[in-house]
């Protein structure tokens, strides 16, 4: 599905928010060397009601959510587990605004979903980071996976 | 003159992005109360003095786009100005709210910048907010 829609399209939108959204630099990691992170690996899901609907979903572990969140507020503190998997949320909501505008432009309305967010499993992350399709990035030392799909 | 400001978003991150850009903005801020939905927000308005309400669209148990409509209803939007801020782009959409009362649209992710434009425009004196029907 990813390359239906133009993967850069996707790469793009994701860079662009990261940056705006918690002034957070990266790039896709196209060699996949080493996708393997500490868990818990949380998921952040979000539907976009485009003409053909998609799921746009982030997967990362802790460390990256909790970069994004103290990044996000400017703090240098500890970050909580729940504000953590709220920053990833907010990430996925974002990107998925951006890729709308991006995809499909602004002239009729594309209903977003809440984002939810779930757990995933080690071995799940590590074959989500792996899959072609998908796109695995790193940010700032730390790896993000973002997937997209028919809903 | 300080201003009580309410800020609507179901992520907590959100809000205190907000809270936030509203103090690096450099606006006179009095109180700043929260909530997590549309419903929650209602509870505050009626409770407390709000002169600008800033909230999200996509939220469980009460949207932003039905917390426009029940503020409408209770009168609420005359002298209290509502931005939305939210990922949705659509001219349509944006429009829509509009005419449900909204006053002012800010698109996520938004500078402290982004955010004291629409604040000076709402609140300044010749502004459409305090008391005035818009």
């Amino acid at each position: 599905m990813m390359n239906t829609l133009n993967p850069e399209i996707v790469r793009r939108s994701v860079l662009e928010v990261l940056e705006q959204f918690a002034m957070m630099l990266g790039d896709t990691d196209e060699r996949r060397q080493d996708p393997q992170s500490q868990p818990p690996h949380y998921r952040a899901s979000i539907d976009i009601h485009s003409p053909a609907c998609l799921t746009l979903s982030l997967m990362a572990p802790f460390r990256f959510c909790e970069g994004l969140a103290a990044n996000a507020l400017g703090i240098e503190t500890t970050v909580t587990e729940d504000t953590a998997q709220d920053a990833l949320k907010e990430l996925a909501n974002i990107t998925a605004g951006k890729l709308a505008l991006d995809l499909f432009g602004n002239a009729t309305a594309i209903p977003l979903t809440i984002p939810r967010l779930d757990i995933i499993l080690p071995a799940q992350w590590e074959e989500e980071a792996r899959t072609a399709s998908n796109l695995l990035f790193n940010v700032e030392g730390t790896p993000l996976v973002v997937m997209l799909r028919q809903c | 003159m300080p201003y009580n400001a309410l800020i609507v978003d179901d992520s907590k991150v959100t809000r205190s992005m907000i809270r936030k850009s509203l103090t690096l903005s450099g606006i006179d801020l009095g109180e700043v109360h929260e909530a997590g939905n549309g419903r929650e927000a209602l509870a505050i308005l009626e409770s407390a003095w709000i002169d600008i309400v800033f909230a999200d669209l996509n939220m469980p148990v009460m949207s932003g786009s039905e917390m426009l409509d029940e503020m409408a209803r209770r009168n609420l939007t005359k002298n209290t100005p509502v931005v939305i801020i939210s990922t949705e782009r659509s001219q349509e959409k944006i429009d829509a709210l509009a005419a449900k009362g909204a006053q002012a649209y800010l698109i996520k992710p938004f500078t402290p910048e982004n955010m004291k434009q629409i604040v000076d425009q709402l609140l300044s004196p010749g502004g459409p907010a305090r008391g005035e029907n818009t």
